[in-house]
């Protein structure tokens, strides 16, 4: 009660409501994990389980590797240059996060069965995208590369561009200043960008389940059981993804923790 | 290394450089001077190739480097706030120029513990920048450039964020890489007093344009206009008739006052035969004496003090003369103790007419 007394009424009002978010977002996932926790050693034991959250795993983590080729790169050129049409494309970056994932899945397919232009020219080189694991990869880059372009831009944007042009004073090339200033300096909105787009595409059934059926991924088998054998046997490949997804942000957020270590000062100024 | 600038033009919003011409000569210490807004960073960020100029050159060593990309111009910088890399300890940020150069580990060592020795920071060596004070941070972003060892080195504001002992120890240190290694420097700052304890030369510079550049003495004895003279601590500036002019004395009427000013400086155009012309005129506050009716000056006026601002070292006095003008005074601070003035105490104030410097001249010959 000392607590409440020595507290402000807006402080007091910003920390119940606070708590109640806490609780609205806590509570599915912890009932979740506690209803399905004698059944996760079961479910890790069913091999199309195990199978479909390899082949989630290995997406994302593809995913985010080729957002990160295509977005980082994208993100410096938003955050330094200006050039005729910016702020038209822009804008446009953001478009797959608003529209429905299925409809995402949809305009996908549409471009890239072997029957249109280009899926049919990617079809001749043997690369197909339905029902494939790059078919897969497509679906959650398409969702997510977003947030690894607009994490990484934040993070260029924060860079005092000065501080690159000092580095260039010193005889670097835009190469090397980017190498050794700018992406290190970004690295913390870089690694923030790669946790968001891993996990938006770990999770991501929408775009996925209209453009590549199979291989099977963890969120189309966690639907697939729910839909033909109900809860009970659904629960606990529930608990296996959401402790999976628990497990992934920890290991991310001591990383960032390690990565802003020379940010903050190890002595006092003098 | 020699560097030209021949009429520079840029404007980028409300600044712009209009027209810059200088030459800062191979080992020569150059400083800009000029308030904030002047265009100075600009012109530094010209010269390094930050921004492109519109029209004109600069040329190093007579070679125009316009189209030179900014890495291999050769040209050392530091930036005004540091902007040492937070990511590096001061030794990798000392390093990074010699590790871009591909420097062998055991000689880039040594380099870096010599220089850092230099500036009496290799005890700080393992540290960030972030645990670093604003002195030091200024310590370390110089031995970043001056590992390099370039031939020309920009300084934006470099002594603005440190305390007077720090400055004195930069100061000499920048004057003796000036005189071992043949270093030029050029050098911007809005403070007087740094430019001239440091230049070989000075320009003046306002709104992006340079308005008279020479040496430090030609600077401060011959101010070529009002603004270089206000900028230069010429308090005392007024508009007057000149009333005559002969043997090189010049009498000129201050709404009753006839101050005695020496014809001459860039401002005085001359006055012919039956010519009466207006000018301006101004007097350093350091140059006019508080002293007494018997002594014999060229210019001597009774006045009251009207007021006085403590500065430390020195008091501004504030002397109203018997024509209503009034007149800013420097003194010691012992000097004023011992002068006993207070505010309305009847006082005398001289000077002499070289001490009166005509900034400009207007006006057409007398009817």
């Amino acid at each position: 009660m000392s607590w409440l007394r020595t507290r402000s009424p807006f402080m007091i009002a910003s920390a119940v409501l606070g708590a109640g978010m806490v609780i609205f977002l806590m509570l599915p996932i912890a009932s979740s994990i506690v209803g399905s926790a004698t059944g996760i050693p079961g479910a890790l034991e069913d091999s199309g389980t195990r199978n479909a959250i390899i082949t989630s795993v290995y997406c994302a983590s593809l995913s985010m590797l080729f957002t990160m080729i295509f977005g980082i790169p994208l993100a410096y050129i938003f955050a330094r240059y200006s050039f005729a049409g910016k702020n038209f494309i822009e804008p446009l970056i953001d478009l797959p996060i608003f529209i429905p994932h299925n409809a995402a899945g949809i305009a996908l397919l549409m471009i890239l069965t072997p029957n249109s232009m280009i899926g049919g020219f990617f079809n001749k080189l043997g690369i197909r995208f339905v029902d494939s694991v790059i078919g897969i990869v497509v679906a959650m880059a398409f969702v997510s590369a977003p947030f690894m372009i607009r994490s990484a831009q934040d993070a260029f944007i924060s860079i005092n561009p000065a501080m690159e042009h000092v580095a260039r004073s010193l005889g670097a090339s835009e190469l090397q200043v980017f190498r050794h200033v700018s992406f290190p300096l970004a690295a913390r909105g870089v690694l923030t960008g790669c946790l968001l787009t891993w996990a938006r595409s770990m999770s991501e059934f929408g775009a996925v389940v209209i453009l590549a059926y199979y291989p099977i991924t963890a969120p189309i088998d966690l639907y697939d059981t729910f839909v033909t054998e109900g809860l009970s046997r659904a629960l606990p490949i529930n608990g296996l993804l959401i402790m999976i997804a628990i497990v992934i942000l920890i290991a991310f957020s001591r990383l960032l923790t390690r990565q802003s270590r020379f940010l903050r000062p190890t002595e006092g100024r003098s | 290394m020699s560097l030209k600038i021949e009429g520079v033009n840029r404007s980028c919003g409300d600044l712009s450089l209009k027209d810059i011409r200088l030459e800062v000569r191979s080992g020569e210490y150059f400083v800009i001077l000029g308030p904030t807004g002047a265009g100075k960073t600009m012109l530094l960020e010209t010269i390094m190739g930050i921004h492109r100029q519109e029209s004109g050159r600069i040329l190093l060593d007579g070679l125009d480097i316009t189209d030179i990309p900014t890495e291999r111009r050769g040209i050392g910088y530091v930036p005004q706030q540091s902007l040492l890399f937070p990511h590096m300890t001061v030794r990798r940020n000392v390093e990074f120029g010699l590790r871009i150069r591909g420097m062998p580990a055991a000689q880039l060592r040594a380099k870096t513990d010599r220089v850092l020795a230099e500036l009496g920071i290799l005890d700080l060596s393992d540290r960030f920048p972030a645990s670093l004070s604003g002195g030091e941070m200024q310590k370390v972003a110089l031995a970043r450039v001056m590992a390099i060892e370039p031939r020309l080195v920009l300084l934006d504001e470099p002594l603005s964020a440190t305390d007077p002992e720090t400055r004195q120890m930069l100061r000499d240190y920048l004057k003796r890489r000036q005189s071992e290694a043949g270093t030029s420097f050029l050098h911007v700052t809005h403070d007087q007093i740094e430019a001239f304890s440091i230049a070989n030369r000075i320009a003046v510079m306002r709104d992006g344009m340079i308005m008279q550049t020479g040496s430090p003495k030609e600077i401060a004895s011959n101010p070529k206009n009002e603004f270089v003279a206000r900028f230069l601590g010429y308090e005392n500036i007024f508009n007057g008739q000149v009333v005559r002019c002969s043997n090189g004395l010049l009498e000129v009427d201050v709404g009753g006052a006839i101050i005695k000013a020496s014809a001459g400086g860039s401002g005085w155009r001359g006055c012919g035969e039956g010519e009466a012309l207006k000018c301006v005129f101004g007097i350093r506050s350091d140059d006019i004496h508080i002293t007494n009716p018997d002594v014999e000056s060229e210019n001597l006026f009774k006045g009251i003090v009207e007021g006085y601002a403590d500065l430390g070292a020195i008091v501004k006095v504030s002397v109203r003369i018997d024509r209503g003008h009034i007149f800013h005074v420097v003194l010691m601070a012992n000097a004023f103790i011992g002068a006993n003035l207070d505010r309305g105490k009847t006082v005398w104030i001289a000077f002499n007419s070289r001490s009166v410097k005509v900034l400009s001249t207007t006006g057409a010959l007398n009817a």
